[in-house]
């Protein structure tokens, strides 16, 4: 699939979930408009103030300016941080597992970073400008507010990637000494072997650098040819002071359903042997293999690619996630009984888990539409009970009450 | 007030392919193909200097007028959440930087961009609330304000596109919900992150990449991707 046509499919996807937003459209209360109406003509119409008045106000504001510029001469506050997203940590470093979802670090200037899956990485120090962080390995999608002395900086092997305010995916592999740098928005300085006196990549370009070897590559994002084969030949050294890397090792399944390449896991899968990769295969190969084949349809090999990961990685975060995702399979199927099974299965392992809701409110819709009154009757106490708010609350209200 | 069809068969609709460029306002926004827009008899360049000039009159029209749009957009970025004081937030923020506007007829990119910079200023609010764990788990929707007699599949659907779009940077989120749920064209939507027609096209292919990836691989969103494939 071209670059233009994962576009296309991307685009077309998030115009179906648009579409789902807007079926859901929010109501307008008449009298709380009218109220809110009210509230803001008297705000917008209220009498100006007399020029005695202004004087004062006048005075007012100089005195709190005062005081306002005497905090700002201060150095300013060191920036906080908070973390969310499933952490894999030992004494300083975050790590996200390989199948797991990006580890947001959001600072209180508005600064977000996103540590992928499979990544690892930690915050080095953080001042009231910005903050250092180093990239172990895998890839930190980063989005910097930009601030008058703004500081951020990122290491990544021998490189530095110093910021004052831009977006940028950065992607460092210590096995291959690689680093791939995007640039979104704003401009970066890079440091690193060959590049001591800084290379300023600007918006729109991709920066592909090689530790070992020195070499890099500058490009434009939107170029949509692979990066170049190496040359048959060792190049004249004067041929051109530009650069070519060596071939990139092809991506991991788990990279290439994160770009939505489901069809390549699949024929990867298969080259490999099905039954090879379920027997033998890591956590992150068979999840991206059940993940490929249940968004195209090949349900029966999702299900055994589920069925393994509750086998063999029993009790990872993943395994327990299949149980709800068997669940719906049986349920999508008819199997009512069976979808009940997983459903408890993923509850009884889940109980807070990020499916739970919908776990209990498919259940007590399968057992209504199943005629298991007193089961459903079960079911809807105690999703009302543990999620009052719920999607599935009206639905329980609704089946709740004795006959 | 009345609906999309009662107005244009009364005649005081027009559909366009592309924004018209003032005194138009959406009544209905979302679809990628067509959008209807009413065209109002008074411009946003005379509506913008008679409420300067202190006629409460107009501030009236003003927020009849764009009061819909805001709300909107206030809610798509939020997700199903109260959000009548950030449409006051945003109202007091347009008139307080109303003198400051330089093309007036710009009134609706320049409130959309206010709308926008409330929503993100809430979405700030709430990751403070989050970590300072000011709620149990962070939850930021409360579905109670989700219509009441809708299907719950859909309901859930949505509470569960929210969490993925809690996800991405705010900016992405912004992109995506004007581009796809809201469905600004390309030309406006750079007007309202003031870059380039360029930017706006990478950003929104940016925006659209990750969330379709992220909604792929969740159990709850992904029948709705294969629906239309």
């Amino acid at each position: 699939m071209t670059s233009w046509e994962e576009r296309e499919k991307h685009e077309a996807a998030a115009m179906a979930l648009g579409d789902l937003a807007r079926r859901v459209a929010g109501q307008v209360d008449d009298a709380r408009d009218a109220a809110g109406r009210e509230r803001w003509l008297r705000a917008v119409t209220r009498p100006r103030r007399s020029p005695r008045g202004r004087a004062a106000l006048l005075a007012a504001a100089l005195v709190v300016g005062t005081v306002l510029a005497f905090f700002y001469a201060r150095p300013p506050a060191r920036l906080e941080y908070s973390v969310t997203g499933p952490l894999v940590a030992d004494e300083t470093w975050l790590g996200v597992a390989p199948s797991g979802e990006p580890l947001s670090l959001r600072f209180s200037d508005g600064t977000e970073l996103d540590l992928g899956p499979g990544s690892r990485g930690r915050v080095a120090e953080v001042t009231g400008d910005g903050a250092s962080l180093v990239l172990a390995a895998g890839v930190l999608q980063a989005r910097v507010v930009h601030r008058p002395r703004a500081r951020w900086s990122v290491s990544a092997g021998p490189y530095t990637i110093e910021v004052t305010g831009t977006a940028f995916d950065v992607a460092w592999s210590d096995v291959r000494d690689e680093l791939e740098l995007t640039l979104h928005d704003g401009g970066v300085l890079v440091r690193g072997p060959s590049l001591a006196d800084g290379l300023r990549v600007a918006a729109g370009q991709r920066l592909v650098a090689h530790a070992s070897t020195g070499l890099a590559q500058l490009s434009s994002i939107l170029a949509a040819e692979p990066p170049p084969k190496p040359p048959a030949a060792a190049p004249e050294p004067s041929a051109s002071p530009a650069v070519h890397l060596p071939p990139r090792p092809p991506p991991t399944w788990s990279e290439m359903l994160a770009d939505g390449n489901f069809r390549g896991v699949l024929d990867a899968a298969a080259a490999r042997g099905i039954d090879a990769t379920l027997n033998r295969g890591s956590l992150a190969d068979v999840v991206a293999l059940a993940d490929a084949a249940r968004y195209l349809h090949e349900r029966g090999l999702a299900r055994r690619g589920l069925l393994t990961e509750r086998s063999r990685f029993a009790g990872s975060p993943e395994a327990r996630g299949a149980a709800f995702v068997l669940g719906r399979m049986a349920d999508d199927a008819g199997s009512s009984d069976e979808a009940i099974r997983w459903y408890d299965t993923y509850l009884a392992e889940s109980s807070r888990g990020p499916f739970a809701a919908e776990a209990l409110g498919r259940k007590l819709v399968t057992l209504v539409e199943s005629g298991d009154a007193v089961g459903a009757r079960a079911a809807a106490r105690e999703y009302l009970a543990r999620f009052p708010s719920g999607a599935h609350a009206a639905y329980a209200r609704d089946h709740g009450q004795t006959p | 007030m009345a609906s999309v069809p009662e107005m244009a068969k009364s005649g005081r609709l027009r559909v366009v392919g592309r924004p018209a460029s003032r005194g138009d306002t959406e009544e209905s926004a979302g679809s990628s193909e067509a959008r209807v827009r009413t065209t109002h008899p008074e411009h946003d360049d005379a509506l913008v200097a008679a409420v300067l000039a202190g006629d409460p009159a107009a501030a009236g029209r003003m927020w009849d007028r764009y009061s819909p749009l805001v709300r909107r957009i206030l809610r798509r970025v939020l997700g199903p959440v109260d959000v009548e004081d950030g449409l006051q937030d945003a109202f007091l923020r347009l008139f307080r930087d109303l003198g400051s506007l330089r093309d007036r007829s710009a009134l609706r990119s320049y409130l959309i961009g206010i709308a926008l910079h409330v929503s993100t200023s809430e979405l700030r609010r709430r990751r403070a609330r989050r970590w300072l764990r000011l709620s149990d788990d962070g939850a930021v929707v409360e579905p109670d304000v989700l219509p009441r007699g809708e299907d719950h599949e859909p309901r859930a659907a949505v509470l569960r596109l929210y969490e993925v779009l809690d996800r991405i940077s705010d900016e992405r989120r912004a992109v995506f919900v004007l581009r796809f749920v809201e469905g600004l064209e390309l030309a406006e939507l750079s007007v309202v992150l003031d870059c380039s027609l360029a930017t706006a096209k990478r950003r929104v292919a940016d925006a659209a990449r990750r969330v379709a990836v992220l909604a792929a691989c969740d159990p709850l969103l992904a029948p709705y991707l294969e629906a239309k494939r």
